[in-house]
């Protein structure tokens, strides 16, 4: 406790800037919200400004090369600039989506805003930290604002029954975790992920079972978070009732998250496993995503297809954390490109589907895509695009991603999983492709289609079409001229 | 300096061009969408130019190897190179594809009426990932163009295509990428067992443990036979043919297979020879069954696209059986056989696109006795016919006798059986010549049928040459491929395939060889 008096708070501030940056914005947003605003448009912007700020700032850190700072239970590195910019990349997407959506549906903008925001700042402290408690507090920041979030559509009983779900599931979730954070703790007599760690191999029987009992409970609890096997079950129905932009949240932005969190526990508390864990993560990565492919296949409304894609592809990045013990920091490239990637995708997927739901309807159920070929030529042919992409074929980024990570494992011998994993993506293509039979195979069903859409000049809002393009540019850019991506993701491993 | 530039980066230039085409169609307005006909006309004759261009070029280098070799790092953190680089065989083939891709987008100038400008957009984006596959020495880059020409092509069955082309489009798509993926996979295990690199040439000097040759080939050879298509991987083509628009059966049959095939010869079988020889009987068991089996289907269809169709998988049981037997002969038929199967497959799937465009129906029932009201028409359909069943002249007997030359020296029974494809392909195709053409004419409406137009006339007559000049004078096309046969023989060579000793018969033989050559 004497170190308090030796912290240098002036390294620290600057450090945690982003996560200051993003409470204070928080905090402006729900004052300037007292204000008489006609609309409420500045408060977006005050967000957007925020955001901007906070990945600027992360990202200057990582390519001006800084030494991380630890101190007051955080331990800011380069990984945690890195999930910081990312993280804010992927929250200015989101708000971009949310600001059309919050108007059309005639929501509350300064509520949402300050709660992502706030979550958005919570999940910075999860990756910017080695001490269990810490990051427990992050994760509770990040989930209380998400279960609120997920209810957001007060008036749509599908809404309230995801935000509902969501909280009762993920407290039990959250309990999980701090009881195995407890179990850590008695074990090794310390909260920081690297000393347990340590622990594993200096402590006695008694202490190593405690830790395997802890470890796997972190494991239960944050698995939930990224709705990994047999931990999913939550996934589809809160994916489906939460509104658009929120969802296209929990698909991206929770996943990159807790990726890093995870991968940070691979590196030090999963060592306790030994080398039980690679074949444990490859019985959960497999089955994750082979439960997520099967369902989705069956599915019509095209947002609960994303959700079970979303399952899908952690159980591809689950592969990166499969690697973690052969290639230690040398898996970080990978896994972060995958998730980047398939962020960016899902972020132009989820927008097509914003851009789609004007006038306070959601349609996203598959026959709402009928012909649509036709009446929107260029959000068909993008959104073909981001399902081409999440699909992974070439010369998109999904399939850049893929191969990165695919080959990665392959060089290190795993031929049997990558086998499994290509056959589970060919049978991806199944789905993925069917919104696209919908829109450009199919004559326009008459009388079912909802009127607004039928009529070609219904305008996709400013936002959503810089989102698309942006996330468009994204796809094809970084397919092509992969080669800089990758260069710019090997570099965190320094 | 311009020619030094043509020169210098000639490949490229042919492989992109026709994105300069699409960008210009994505540009035109909807109102104007008639010129993105001409605009893909323009795009894939000048495409043709250069190839003709090139062809003159290699003329003066006759080389073995590769020529015309282009590499400019790519993806550097994974070793990818963007090399492009080809040899006769892949000469040919370009031109085989710079050549019908004109002759498709003439064919469909009235055909498809509606979105004309993502049909030739597709359309060139197709012929970039054809050509794009034939140039490549990277293994990456081949199977970036690979995965490039499958999608256009599902569209364009899958949204012109005919009543049932949703299930056809998914076959294709579906039946692909699981070959495709499975060999993603072995080019990520060879990338690691051969030392970081994907180039072609590099490659071809590792010498791998036989155990694991066996595998990566299994995987390659499942892709490559389910494009081919090898029996029993064919089930996706008869669908996908049938309810393809023409333009899409057109570059289906005549250039997407042989993709297939040019991956057997270039990558799967040199990479593997002591895999080659292990599958050897059973590849050649397989070719012959396709040869018969796809011969005799074919007889019992109702439906004319389906014969022709069912008539690719017996011709190609014919390359890949040419390729297995793995002497001059052989290989030699067999890949002036892809050639040839493409000129005529192309002209067949033409013609009777230009039927189709004055019946728009299938149905052999729904003809009898057009050859009187369309003789011109007619007279061409035969010429056609004749050259797909191998009538010697033509061009096909050249492919078709060398090949089963070939395979003679390494199993007679095998040959023997494979012959009788060819009397089968005279039953199938006269038997449809004879019920669409002769006889009564037995639908009123067939009695108003227009001959051949000008537009029409132009789009088969260049096939039509190529059939007699291939089928009569073959060196022509001959002395591109001996020398990239020779090395491919070579490379392979780990073979041991017997030739049986014929004794005196062998000089006749020779003789013929000799003047086919």
């Amino acid at each position: 406790m004497g170190e308090i008096a030796t912290i240098q708070w002036g390294m620290l501030w600057s450090a945690g800037a982003p996560i200051l940056i993003m409470v204070a914005t928080a905090l402006a947003v729900v004052l300037v919200d007292l204000l008489p605003l006609t609309n409420r448009q500045p408060l977006v912007l005050i967000a957007l400004l925020g955001l901007v700020l906070a990945g600027w700032t992360s990202w200057g850190y990582v390519q001006g090369g800084v030494m991380p700072v630890t101190a007051a239970l955080l331990h800011v590195d380069a990984l945690a600039w890195f999930g910081m910019a990312m993280l804010a990349g992927i929250a200015i997407l989101t708000t971009l989506t949310a600001s059309p959506y919050l108007s059309d549906f005639e929501l509350p903008e300064a509520e949402l805003l300050a709660l992502f925001l706030m979550a958005v700042s919570s999940m910075m402290l999860m990756m910017a930290t080695t001490n269990l408690l810490t990051l427990f507090v992050g994760l509770e920041g990040m989930s209380l604002a998400s279960y609120v979030m997920a209810a957001y559509r007060r008036r749509h009983v599908q809404s309230i029954e995801a935000g509902l779900k969501y909280f009762v599931l993920g407290s039990v979730a959250s309990a999980f975790i701090v009881f195995g954070t407890a179990f850590c703790y008695g074990a090794s007599g310390s909260l920081d992920m690297v000393e347990i760690g340590r622990m594993a191999t200096m402590g006695g029987d008694a202490a190593w079972l405690y830790l395997l009992i802890g470890t796997s409970m972190l494991l239960v609890g944050f698995g939930f978070k990224i709705s990994l096997f047999p931990f999913h079950f939550w996934a589809p129905d809160v994916y489906e009732g939460a509104p658009l932009p929120v969802t296209q949240f929990f698909a991206t932005g929770v996943k990159l998250v807790v990726f890093v969190v995870l991968f940070r526990f691979c590196s030090s508390l999963l060592i306790v496993w030994g080398s039980k864990w690679e074949q444990v993560a490859m019985i959960l990565g497999i089955a994750t995503m082979t439960v997520g492919n099967l369902a989705a296949l069956a599915q019509h409304n095209v947002k609960r297809m994303l959700a079970f894609s979303s399952v899908a592809h952690v159980g591809y990045a689950m592969v990166a954390l499969i690697l973690v013990p052969r290639m230690g920091a040398g898996a970080l490239p990978s896994l972060m490109f995958y998730i980047g990637g398939y962020a960016v995708m899902t972020c132009g997927a989820f927008a097509v589907l914003s851009a789609m739901s004007r006038g306070g309807h959601e349609r996203t159920d598959i026959s709402d895509f009928s012909g649509l070929g036709m009446r929107h030529p260029l959000v068909s042919a993008l959104f073909t695009l981001f399902l081409l992409s999440l699909a992974g074929i070439p010369p998109t980024l999904g399939f850049f991603t893929k191969y990165f990570l695919f080959s990665a494992a392959v060089k290190q011998g795993m031929v049997g999983l990558i086998v499994v994993a290509v056959v589970n993506s060919v049978v991806s293509v199944g789905y993925y492709v069917r919104p696209v039979v919908e829109m450009y195979f199919k004559m326009p069903v008459k009388g079912t289609t909802p009127a607004v859409m039928v009529d070609a000049s219904v305008e996709v809002a400013m936002p959503v079409r810089l989102v698309l393009a942006i996330t468009a540019i994204g796809v094809i850019v970084g397919g092509v001229f992969a080669s800089y991506l990758i260069d710019m993701v090997s570099a965190l491993v320094v | 300096m311009i020619t030094s530039l043509l020169h210098d980066h000639i490949l490229s230039l042919i492989i992109f061009a026709p994105l300069v085409g699409m960008a210009l169609i994505m540009l035109t307005p909807r109102k104007y969408e008639e010129a993105s006909r001409e605009i893909a006309l323009v795009t894939t004759l000048g495409v043709l130019g250069l190839t003709v261009w090139l062809v003159m070029l290699y003329d003066q280098f006759n080389p073995s190897g590769f020529s015309f070799v282009e590499t400019a790092p790519w993806i550097s953190a994974l070793h990818v190179n963007y090399t492009v680089g080809i040899d006769g065989v892949s000469l040919l083939l370009i031109a085989l594809t710079a050549l019908l891709a004109p002759l498709c987008v003439l064919v469909s100038w009235n055909d498809i009426k509606g979105r004309r400008k993502e049909f030739m957009g597709l359309l060139l984006a197709t012929e970039v990932g054809l050509i794009g596959a034939f140039c490549a020495m990277d293994l990456f880059l081949f199977y970036i163009f690979w995965e490039i020409m499958l999608i256009p092509m599902y569209f364009l069955v899958g949204i012109w295509g005919g009543a049932n082309r949703v299930k056809a489009a998914m076959k294709l798509l579906i039946y692909t990428l699981f070959g495709s993926l499975l060999m993603l996979v072995a080019i990520m295990y060879l990338y690691g067992a051969a030392g970081s690199t994907f180039d072609l040439p590099s490659l071809y000097k590792v010498s791998l443990d036989p155990k694991v040759q066996i595998w990566l080939f299994s995987a390659f050879a499942l892709a490559f036979a389910i494009k081919v298509p090898l029996f029993p991987f064919h089930t996706w083509l008869p669908d996908a043919h049938t309810e393809a628009p023409t333009a899409g059966s057109v570059l289906l049959a005549g250039v997407f297979l042989k993709v297939g095939t040019y991956g057997f010869y270039r990558i799967a079988m040199p990479l593997f020879p002591d895999a080659v020889v292990y599958f050897h009987t059973t590849f050649m068991v397989l070719s012959v069954i396709g040869i018969v089996a796809g011969a005799l289907v074919s007889l019992v269809q109702p439906d004319i696209k389906r014969v022709i169709a069912y008539s690719s998988v017996s011709h190609l049981g014919f390359v890949m059986m040419g390729l297995f037997a793995m002497n001059p002969e052989g290989v030699e038929g067999a890949v002036i056989q892809m050639i040839n199967h493409g000129i005529s497959t192309g002209a067949l799937f033409l013609l009777f696109g230009m039927i189709y465009e004055r019946t728009h129906t299938r149905q052999m029932a729904d003809y009898g006795g057009i050859a009187r009201v369309v003789p011109l028409l007619t007279v061409c359909f035969i010429i056609t016919s004749l050259s797909s069943l191998g009538m010697p002249g033509l061009n096909n007997f050249v492919g078709e006798f060398l090949t089963l030359m070939g395979t003679f020296k390494v199993s007679i029974p095998l040959a023997s059986i494979a012959a009788t494809g060819v009397i089968f392909a005279a039953g199938y195709l006269l038997w449809l010549i004879e019920r669409v053409f002769f006889g009564p004419i037995t639908r009123d409406f067939n009695r108003g049928l227009t001959d051949m137009r000008l537009r029409e006339w132009v789009t088969v007559a260049p096939l039509l040459v190529l059939m007699v000049v291939l089928g009569v004078y073959p060196s022509l096309a001959m002395r591109y491929i001996k020398p990239s046969v020779a090395s491919f023989i070579a490379m392979t060579s780990a073979s041991h395939v017997s030739t049986i000793d014929v004794g005196s018969e062998q000089s006749e033989i020779k003789e013929m060889v000799t003047w086919a050559k």
